[in-house]
């Protein structure tokens, strides 16, 4: 199903028709949920997402894909963020957020 | 806490406030049954890791697939919700313990199950899964750890840092066992000193565990002991984590310098938990449906157990692990596993218990690989003599119902092989010091009870103590030295013996 997941992307990112058309037609139900699982997680490694409040678009895209070469940006603008940048990768979140600090802090005095 | 210290707290973490994002290895929650929980993502966990679910409940990464990650819910309630988010923490499972927690009676997290609030201060965390003590940081075993039982400290006698596993059928007397092993920590003999000890209930009733804990508490001996339990009623995860938890905290102890002994009662139903668990992660299944790595989770459990040399503080952990065996069956899966990985084991029988002869220990199947040389001089004196004629007696005793055919020196033999046996028998809660013992098995085994009716035993022992006491102080004080008894010594002894044993014929 992995390889699956990857053959259904082109060189390119974008979709292979004839491959997803594949899919669909044959894959039985309970294939088509590992399928589904396995497109999800191609999909995660293959694109960056990055939720920014405030900041501008074009200087933390630069960063963000010298960091991450040959991932595609997917750039949305997140106010309850209060400020900062978070980023998901794969299954890395590397939160720079002030949400993100606050809910930190939170968490350590609820186990104080 | 106080609310100054907290404000405090905040201030320090704001002052500190670093523009540091946060890093999080994150998954989702797929499927959940049966408190296994099988999650996407986590491609960064580690075996054994701790994460912790959106809810701020904890798990444990058991085991990592291509795709999936298994984790062990940490929780009574297992109900979680398909794509709850999961994080790593880069944390392994383990446990605050210090002095606190003496008198108590814990989960396998520290939490108390005594209805009693519980402060842990000065508390250290400690790691509930460690490698054991390498070669170079252990000593060798010489230092005793009586039990107080006769028959034991005699035939199968356990050091400081041993590992003698007590294995019987139920109802045999094998808690009871353990529990007068504890309650005899109480009264230091031969100057040693205390022996801490943790009480590991596996898989049990909350009735029996009740039990122990309350007799425990009534022979005074909850102020030294710790006690850890997962009943049956309590999640496969608990059951599997109590006994290392219980080491953890024994580990602790033997880091000061102390000496510590650690009971796991018992490793079947351990082993059962374990086994429950790994049917549920899927993992293949082998002879009786036990896992692949059983051998490996209890000689890593057990291997623990050590006597550290004087460089890294001199403590001990002695570690008696229990195993119930079905219709006496030794040579089964898990006894022959733990047996193999023991210094020793201590065999309970179900005809031996039934015929009146308690504790019910098997002379023949028990053994002690390294505990002799942990005897105190006198004892292993003593005890050698008797177990020679122990073994003698057992050789002949088929011949026994033949009496009036034997000749008189075998007919002389049985008849000491018998007073042995009755000298061995020992009521429960009544362990005994070690200058009790040593004249007791003296007294059986050097032929100074021949001549004292059977049924007249018992008597005997109960008095002649007093009798010595008093009239032999001395006498008393040079044995319970625990130096090898002189001729002169034994001289004396076996006069004062002697003359004692007459008046009670």
């Amino acid at each position: 199903m992995n390889r699956l997941a990857q053959l259904t992307f082109t060189p390119e990112g974008e979709i292979n028709q004839e491959v997803a058309s594949l899919v669909l037609e044959n894959l039985t139900r309970s294939q088509l949920k590992f399928y589904l699982s396995a497109l999800r997680r191609e999909m995660r490694r293959r694109r960056v997402y990055v939720a920014l409040s405030g900041g501008k678009e074009s200087e933390v895209s630069g960063t963000i894909s010298e960091r991450y070469p040959g991932r595609e940006l997917s750039i949305s603008r997140e106010d309850g963020l209060g400020a900062g940048v978070k980023v998901s990768a794969g299954d890395d979140i590397v939160d720079a957020s002030v949400q993100g600090y606050l809910k930190e802090l939170l968490e350590e005095i609820g186990k104080a | 806490m106080k609310a100054e210290d907290l404000v405090r707290q905040i201030e320090q973490k704001l002052q500190g406030a670093e523009v540091r994002p946060a890093v999080a290895n994150v998954g989702r929650v797929v499927s959940v049954g049966d408190g296994i929980v099988k999650a996407d993502g986590l491609s960064r966990a580690g075996y054994g890791e701790l994460v912790q679910l959106e809810d701020g409940r904890l798990g444990l990464v058991m085991s990592l697939d291509e795709d999936f990650a298994s984790v062990l819910l940490l929780s009574e309630d297992s109900r979680v919700p398909e794509g709850m988010e999961l994080k790593t923490t880069g944390t392994l499972l383990s446990l605050r313990v210090s002095d606190d927690l003496f008198g108590r009676v814990i989960d396998p997290f520290g939490s108390p199950l005594d209805g009693r609030p519980l402060s842990v201060t000065n508390w250290t965390a400690v790691l509930l899964e460690r490698i054991a003590p390498g070669v170079t940081q252990r000593a060798s075993v010489e230092v005793p750890l009586k039990t107080g039982i006769k028959v034991v400290d005699a035939l199968t006698p356990i050091g400081r840092g041993q590992r003698q596993l007590i294995v019987g059928d139920r109802n045999t007397g094998k808690t009871a066992l353990v529990v007068d092993t504890i309650i005899n920590q109480r009264d230091r003999d031969l100057g040693l000193p205390q022996v801490v000890c943790v009480y590991c209930a596996v898989g049990q009733k909350r009735g029996s565990i009740a039990r122990t804990v309350a007799k425990l508490a009534e022979e005074r001996a909850m102020g030294y002991t710790i006690v850890v339990a997962a009943s049956s009623s309590t999640p496969a995860a608990m059951q599997y984590l109590a006994p290392f938890a219980a080491c953890a905290i024994g580990e602790y102890f033997m880091e000061k310098g102390m000496d510590a002994l650690v009971v796991y009662d018992d490793l079947s139903k351990h082993a059962w938990a374990y086994r429950q668990l790994s049917l549920l992660l899927r993992r293949p299944a082998g002879r009786e449906a036990y896992p692949g790595d059983i051998f490996y989770l209890h000689s890593r459990l057990l291997e623990r157990a050590a006597k550290l040399s004087k460089a890294n503080g001199g403590g001990s952990l002695t570690a008696l692990p229990i195993i119930e065996t079905q219709a006496g069956d030794i040579s089964a899966y898990i006894p022959t596993n733990v047996i193999s990985i023991t210094d020793g084991q201590i065999y309970l029988e179900t005809d031996l218990f039934n015929a009146g002869q308690r504790p019910a220990v098997n002379a023949g199947l028990s053994v002690s690989r390294v505990g002799g040389k942990a005897q105190s001089k006198s004892f292993r004196q003593v005890s050698g003599l008797m177990r020679l004629e122990l073994a003698q007696y057992q050789s002949l005793a088929a011949f026994s119902q033949f009496g009036s055919d034997l000749d008189e020196a075998t007919q002389r033999r049985i008849n000491r092989g018998k007073r042995i046996v009755e000298i061995l028998k020992q009521p429960q809660f009544s362990p005994m010091g070690d200058l009790e013992q040593v004249i007791s098995i003296h007294a059986a085994g050097s032929g100074l009870l021949d001549e004292v009716p059977l049924e007249k035993i018992g008597e005997f022992e109960k008095r002649v103590m007093d009798h010595l006491r008093t009239s032999h102080g001395e006498l008393c004080t040079r044995i319970a030295s625990g130096a090898r008894m002189d001729d002169a010594t034994l001289k004396e002894l076996n006069e004062a013996i002697l003359a004692f044993a007459r008046t009670v014929r």
